[in-house]
């Protein structure tokens, strides 16, 4: 059986930092798509996702070995974006035109705006807030239970069941007009 | 379409309904447009969030990453070579240091109350007729020769589960001028416990700059990450600047920094 990511961190946490290249082969991807799909930025989601595991060298000290490793991780990653936020104007607002959203999309990712759907659909999210983005990453494309995204959050169920529904009604709403153009 | 069904759409969408609301939303379904329609589109959102493929990253990510541990690395071996050198008392670190003079104070305090009550009733004997917690934490505390004395007034207000204004601010003051360091320490434990009540958190968060004594500092520190305060990020930013703060209390201070934002 393979380890567990709670083991391996904890051999980081005892000085086996070179453990960590395990848990980045696991999570990398995953948080990598996470903070592209956020800020539609490959070089910024590159540079975050080093950051993340930076911060999870230098605060290998605080890892708590009874909590999920995943959960941790992805309170990191929030804090990691928040402070990116902070410091630098969230894109997005300025980009209203259909035309201009799509060329974007295209420099980020080629099979974004390749089908037609799909296509509309990042357009869509693209229009949502950075906070309605991230519920439906946890949720939809990574399919977190709403159970996991509460303890990332550091919130109730109810609550982040209330966030998903308005985003995805919103969503909904965004690509319902598009559709019409 | 109400603001009920909408939820409900989702939830039967994710499967996560009871039998009878899912009988319900399924005759909502065959009844109006509006609802299947909208069913149709959040389904098919739905359906794409998840088949959507995920991004690959270029291999410069790894490389990158490999090249960082690497850096790290030599930086813990370079810090285990100076420890070797370094003196053992040089090593105990400050948070070992303040769980000791935790340790020491707690003894103190509870074998000096032992000894107290065995040998003076007079104490005991006035707590029953005063029957206020008040009265003996602030009498307590006027004691000024005596610091396990005023331990003794601040551990009385620790264990009472009420604090009024008087005591609150009689804490605060002592928190903040009293010469004794453990004292000091006491009354930011038992200010702590009152955290909910007016003006407490404000002063615990005036008091991060005000204290110089490390053990303060971490205690105040750790309370403020406790109690998820972020009003005190700013005052954890000027103790990482303020170059007179020491190495282990700006290491406190940073985590804290980073567990609060």
């Amino acid at each position: 059986m393979a380890v567990t990511d709670e083991t391996l961190m904890q051999q980081v946490k005892q000085g086996d930092l070179r453990k960590t290249s395990d848990l980045f082969d696991r999570y990398h991807k995953q948080l990598y798509n996470f903070f592209v799909k956020i800020t539609f930025d490959r070089d910024l989601g590159h540079d975050l996702v080093q950051n993340v595991f930076l911060r999870m060298i230098k605060y290998r000290k605080t890892y708590n070995e009874t909590k999920a490793f995943k959960s941790w991780m992805y309170q990191i990653a929030r804090n990691v974006y928040a402070d990116h936020a902070r410091k630098n104007k969230v894109l997005g607002a300025d980009l209203a035109d259909v035309e201009q959203v799509k060329t974007y999309l295209a420099r980020v990712d080629e099979k974004m705006v390749q089908d037609e759907r799909e296509k509309l659909l990042y357009i869509s999210l693209f229009r949502l807030t950075p906070a309605q983005r991230e519920i439906l990453i946890l949720t939809r494309f990574q399919q977190m239970k709403y159970e996991e995204v509460a303890k990332i959050m550091d919130t109730s169920v109810a609550n982040i069941k209330v966030k998903v529904h308005r985003a995805m009604h919103k969503l909904r709403e965004t690509y319902l007009e598009l559709e019409k153009i | 379409m109400d603001a009920k069904m909408k939820e409900l759409l989702i939830d039967y969408i994710d499967g996560n309904l009871p039998a009878e609301l899912e009988e319900f939303v399924k005759k909502q379904l065959a009844k109006s447009e509006e609802v299947a329609l909208a069913y149709q589109q959040l389904k098919e959102l739905s359906g794409l969030m998840s088949s959507s493929a995920d991004l690959e990253p270029d291999s410069t990510l790894r490389d990158d990453f490999l090249l960082e541990i690497e850096k790290e690395l030599e930086q813990v071996e370079k810090a285990i070579e100076s420890d070797k050198v370094t003196v053992i008392g040089w090593t105990v670190s400050w948070k070992v240091a303040a769980a000791v003079a935790l340790l020491a104070v707690s003894f103190f305090a509870g074998r000096w109350v032992v000894q107290q009550d065995a040998r003076n009733k007079e104490l005991a004997q006035l707590k029953v007729e005063l029957e206020q917690t008040k009265e003996l934490v602030l009498s307590s505390l006027q004691n000024k020769t005596s610091a396990s004395t005023r331990l003794y007034g601040i551990n009385a207000a620790y264990e009472s589960e009420n604090a009024d204004a008087e005591i609150i601010r009689v804490l605060i003051k002592t928190m903040n001028e009293d010469e004794n360091v453990n004292v000091r320490l006491a009354a930011v434990q038992a200010l702590s416990q009152f955290s909910d009540q007016p003006g407490v958190v404000n002063a615990l968060v005036q008091a991060l700059e005000m204290q110089k004594e490390a053990l303060v500092q971490i205690a105040l520190i750790n309370l403020m990450v406790e109690l998820k305060e972020r009003r005190a990020l700013e005052k954890l930013e000027r103790i990482i600047r303020d170059k007179s703060t020491l190495e282990a209390v700006k290491d406190e201070a940073h985590m804290a920094v980073f567990k609060l934002s």
